[in-house]
């Protein structure tokens, strides 16, 4: 590898570390929202920047990063998804932080929210926390997915009529500071 | 109806959303594992071409009117489908189960040692091994969490490790009549060197098989696979505890207990039984 190549090489690098260090805490939740698990998140997230990396030299000259690695984490997810890793049952405990509020209400939240996300078909669960959690418009959201941003508006309603009939509601009604 | 608007839900996402640890081991890992899919695409690449031109060498003389030689013969060093050696596709480096002249050496020293475990009456109390609380960490659990054993390795979660049973529809079970259970092998330095698991159920007749973790072959090609043993290649030379990932296949509930055995750097054999209670999910 010539002098010039290798230096190449090395800004590449540098610039992909510096994209995940700043981007990977944000997209381990999204993947914790979608996985309800750490280790399948942690996985996901893994696999979605390594292919991401492989990508690198094209994606960073379009300035479609971002974008990418949300279509690359959410495919991924789909395709794990269709593989049947539902039937696993997460058996480490979930992760306890120092609590601000009770959280004893935080907890119950926290398992309603995986319960009733669990209960959704994946693409629903994908809109719901790309649109709800990562704060992405319905276009950019149908960006990520592959879809139409009339499918993303009608899985957002039916994902959302769902959320309402589930003990989610209830546990957010309870656990809503006054 | 409840009054659950758009905004609730994205103040509740936001709010119960856990905070990661530490991650300044991830783009390091990330790399290695672009490295590792991309040996594995140019492998499936080569394989497909190699079939390509199997099947041409196959349907060619066929479609010219000739007959296909009926004798296969393996290839020199080929395996058979029946052993439980993996193919280098989709499994991590870590596994050690790869055909290598090295794994192989190790895995056959390691697979020659007698499995010495205690059987119990049906109904005995079950001499679950010790726990101990490790905390969280880089690359492990994003909490404190309880393993047992006596070291270098410990067994998370335990003593009980819950499974589904039987296999409902839509688990990697289904059809294979093979529960799976995640846990957790945690490595305790200064052991550092190749470990070899194995084990069965002490108060019945009924086997315990492993299996690599759900989301390393997700990734990569193959399915579930339950062995009766798994080997790791632990040489890390770091300081603090690694944790590698995998599974308990399970039949039944009980009593059960692992052999591990592994050899330090200056060839000293080590042996570690760890008890554990299999218990079935309340769903």
């Amino acid at each position: 590898m010539s002098a010039v190549a290798e230096r190449d090489a090395l800004v590449e690098q540098a610039e992909f570390d510096a994209f995940v260090v700043a981007r990977s805490k944000v997209l381990l939740k999204t993947a914790w929202l979608l996985t309800g698990d750490w280790q399948l998140a942690e996985d996901l997230v893994q696999t979605a920047l390594a292919k991401t990396y492989l990508a690198w030299d094209r994606i960073r000259d379009d300035g479609d990063v971002e974008p990418y690695v949300h279509r690359v984490l959410f495919t991924t997810y789909v395709t794990w998804w269709r593989r049947r890793w539902r039937g696993e049952r997460p058996a480490g405990e979930l992760p306890e932080n120092p609590e601000r509020d009770d959280p004893y209400a935080r907890a119950d939240l926290r398992d309603a929210l995986v319960e009733a996300l669990a209960a959704l078909p994946p693409r629903q669960r994908a809109v719901v926390v790309l649109r709800y959690y990562c704060d992405l418009s319905e276009a950019d959201t149908a960006r990520a997915l592959g879809c139409g941003v009339g499918t993303v508006k009608s899985q957002a309603a039916k994902a959302l009529a769902r959320l309402r009939d589930s003990a989610l509601a209830e546990s957010i009604q309870e656990g809503t500071p006054p | 109806m409840s009054r659950l608007t758009e905004d609730d839900l994205v103040a509740a996402l936001h709010r119960i959303v856990p905070e990661p640890g530490d991650l300044l081991e991830l783009p390091a890992a990330v790399r290695q594992r672009a490295r590792g899919m991309r040996a594995r695409r140019r492998a499936a690449g080569a394989a497909g071409l190699v079939a390509l031109a199997v099947g041409a060498g196959v349907l060619g003389p066929a479609l010219l009117g000739g007959a296909p030689d009926s004798t296969v013969v393996p290839a020199r060093g080929a395996t058979s489908p029946a052993t439980t050696t993996p193919t280098p596709s989709g499994t991590p480096s870590w596994v050690l189960s790869t055909p290598t002249p090295e794994a192989g050496t190790v895995l056959v020293t390691l697979r020659a040692r007698p499995l010495r475990l205690p059987a119990l009456a049906p109904g005995a109390r079950c001499p679950v091994s010790a726990g101990r609380t490790f905390p969280r960490g880089p690359r492990m659990f994003s909490a404190r969490f309880t393993a047992v054993g006596t070291g270098p390795v410990y067994l998370a979660p335990g003593p009980t490790v819950t499974f589904e049973f039987p296999p409902s529809p839509g688990s990697i079970g289904e059809g294979s009549g093979w529960s799976a259970a995640k846990v957790g092998w945690v490595v305790r330095s200064p052991y550092a060197g190749p470990m070899l698991i194995r084990g069965r159920r002490l108060d019945g007749p009924q086997e315990l098989r492993f299996d690599r973790y759900l989301g390393e072959y997700l990734y990569g090609q193959g399915g579930p696979r339950p062995d009766p043993d798994m080997a790791y290649r632990d040489s890390s030379d770091a300081k603090q505890l690694r944790v590698y990932l995998g599974e308990l296949r399970l039949r039944s509930p009980g009593c059960y207990a692992v052999q591990v055995d592994g050899s330090t750097a200056t060839g000293a054999p080590v042996r570690e039984t760890i008890v554990f209670r299999a218990e079935v999910a309340r769903r």
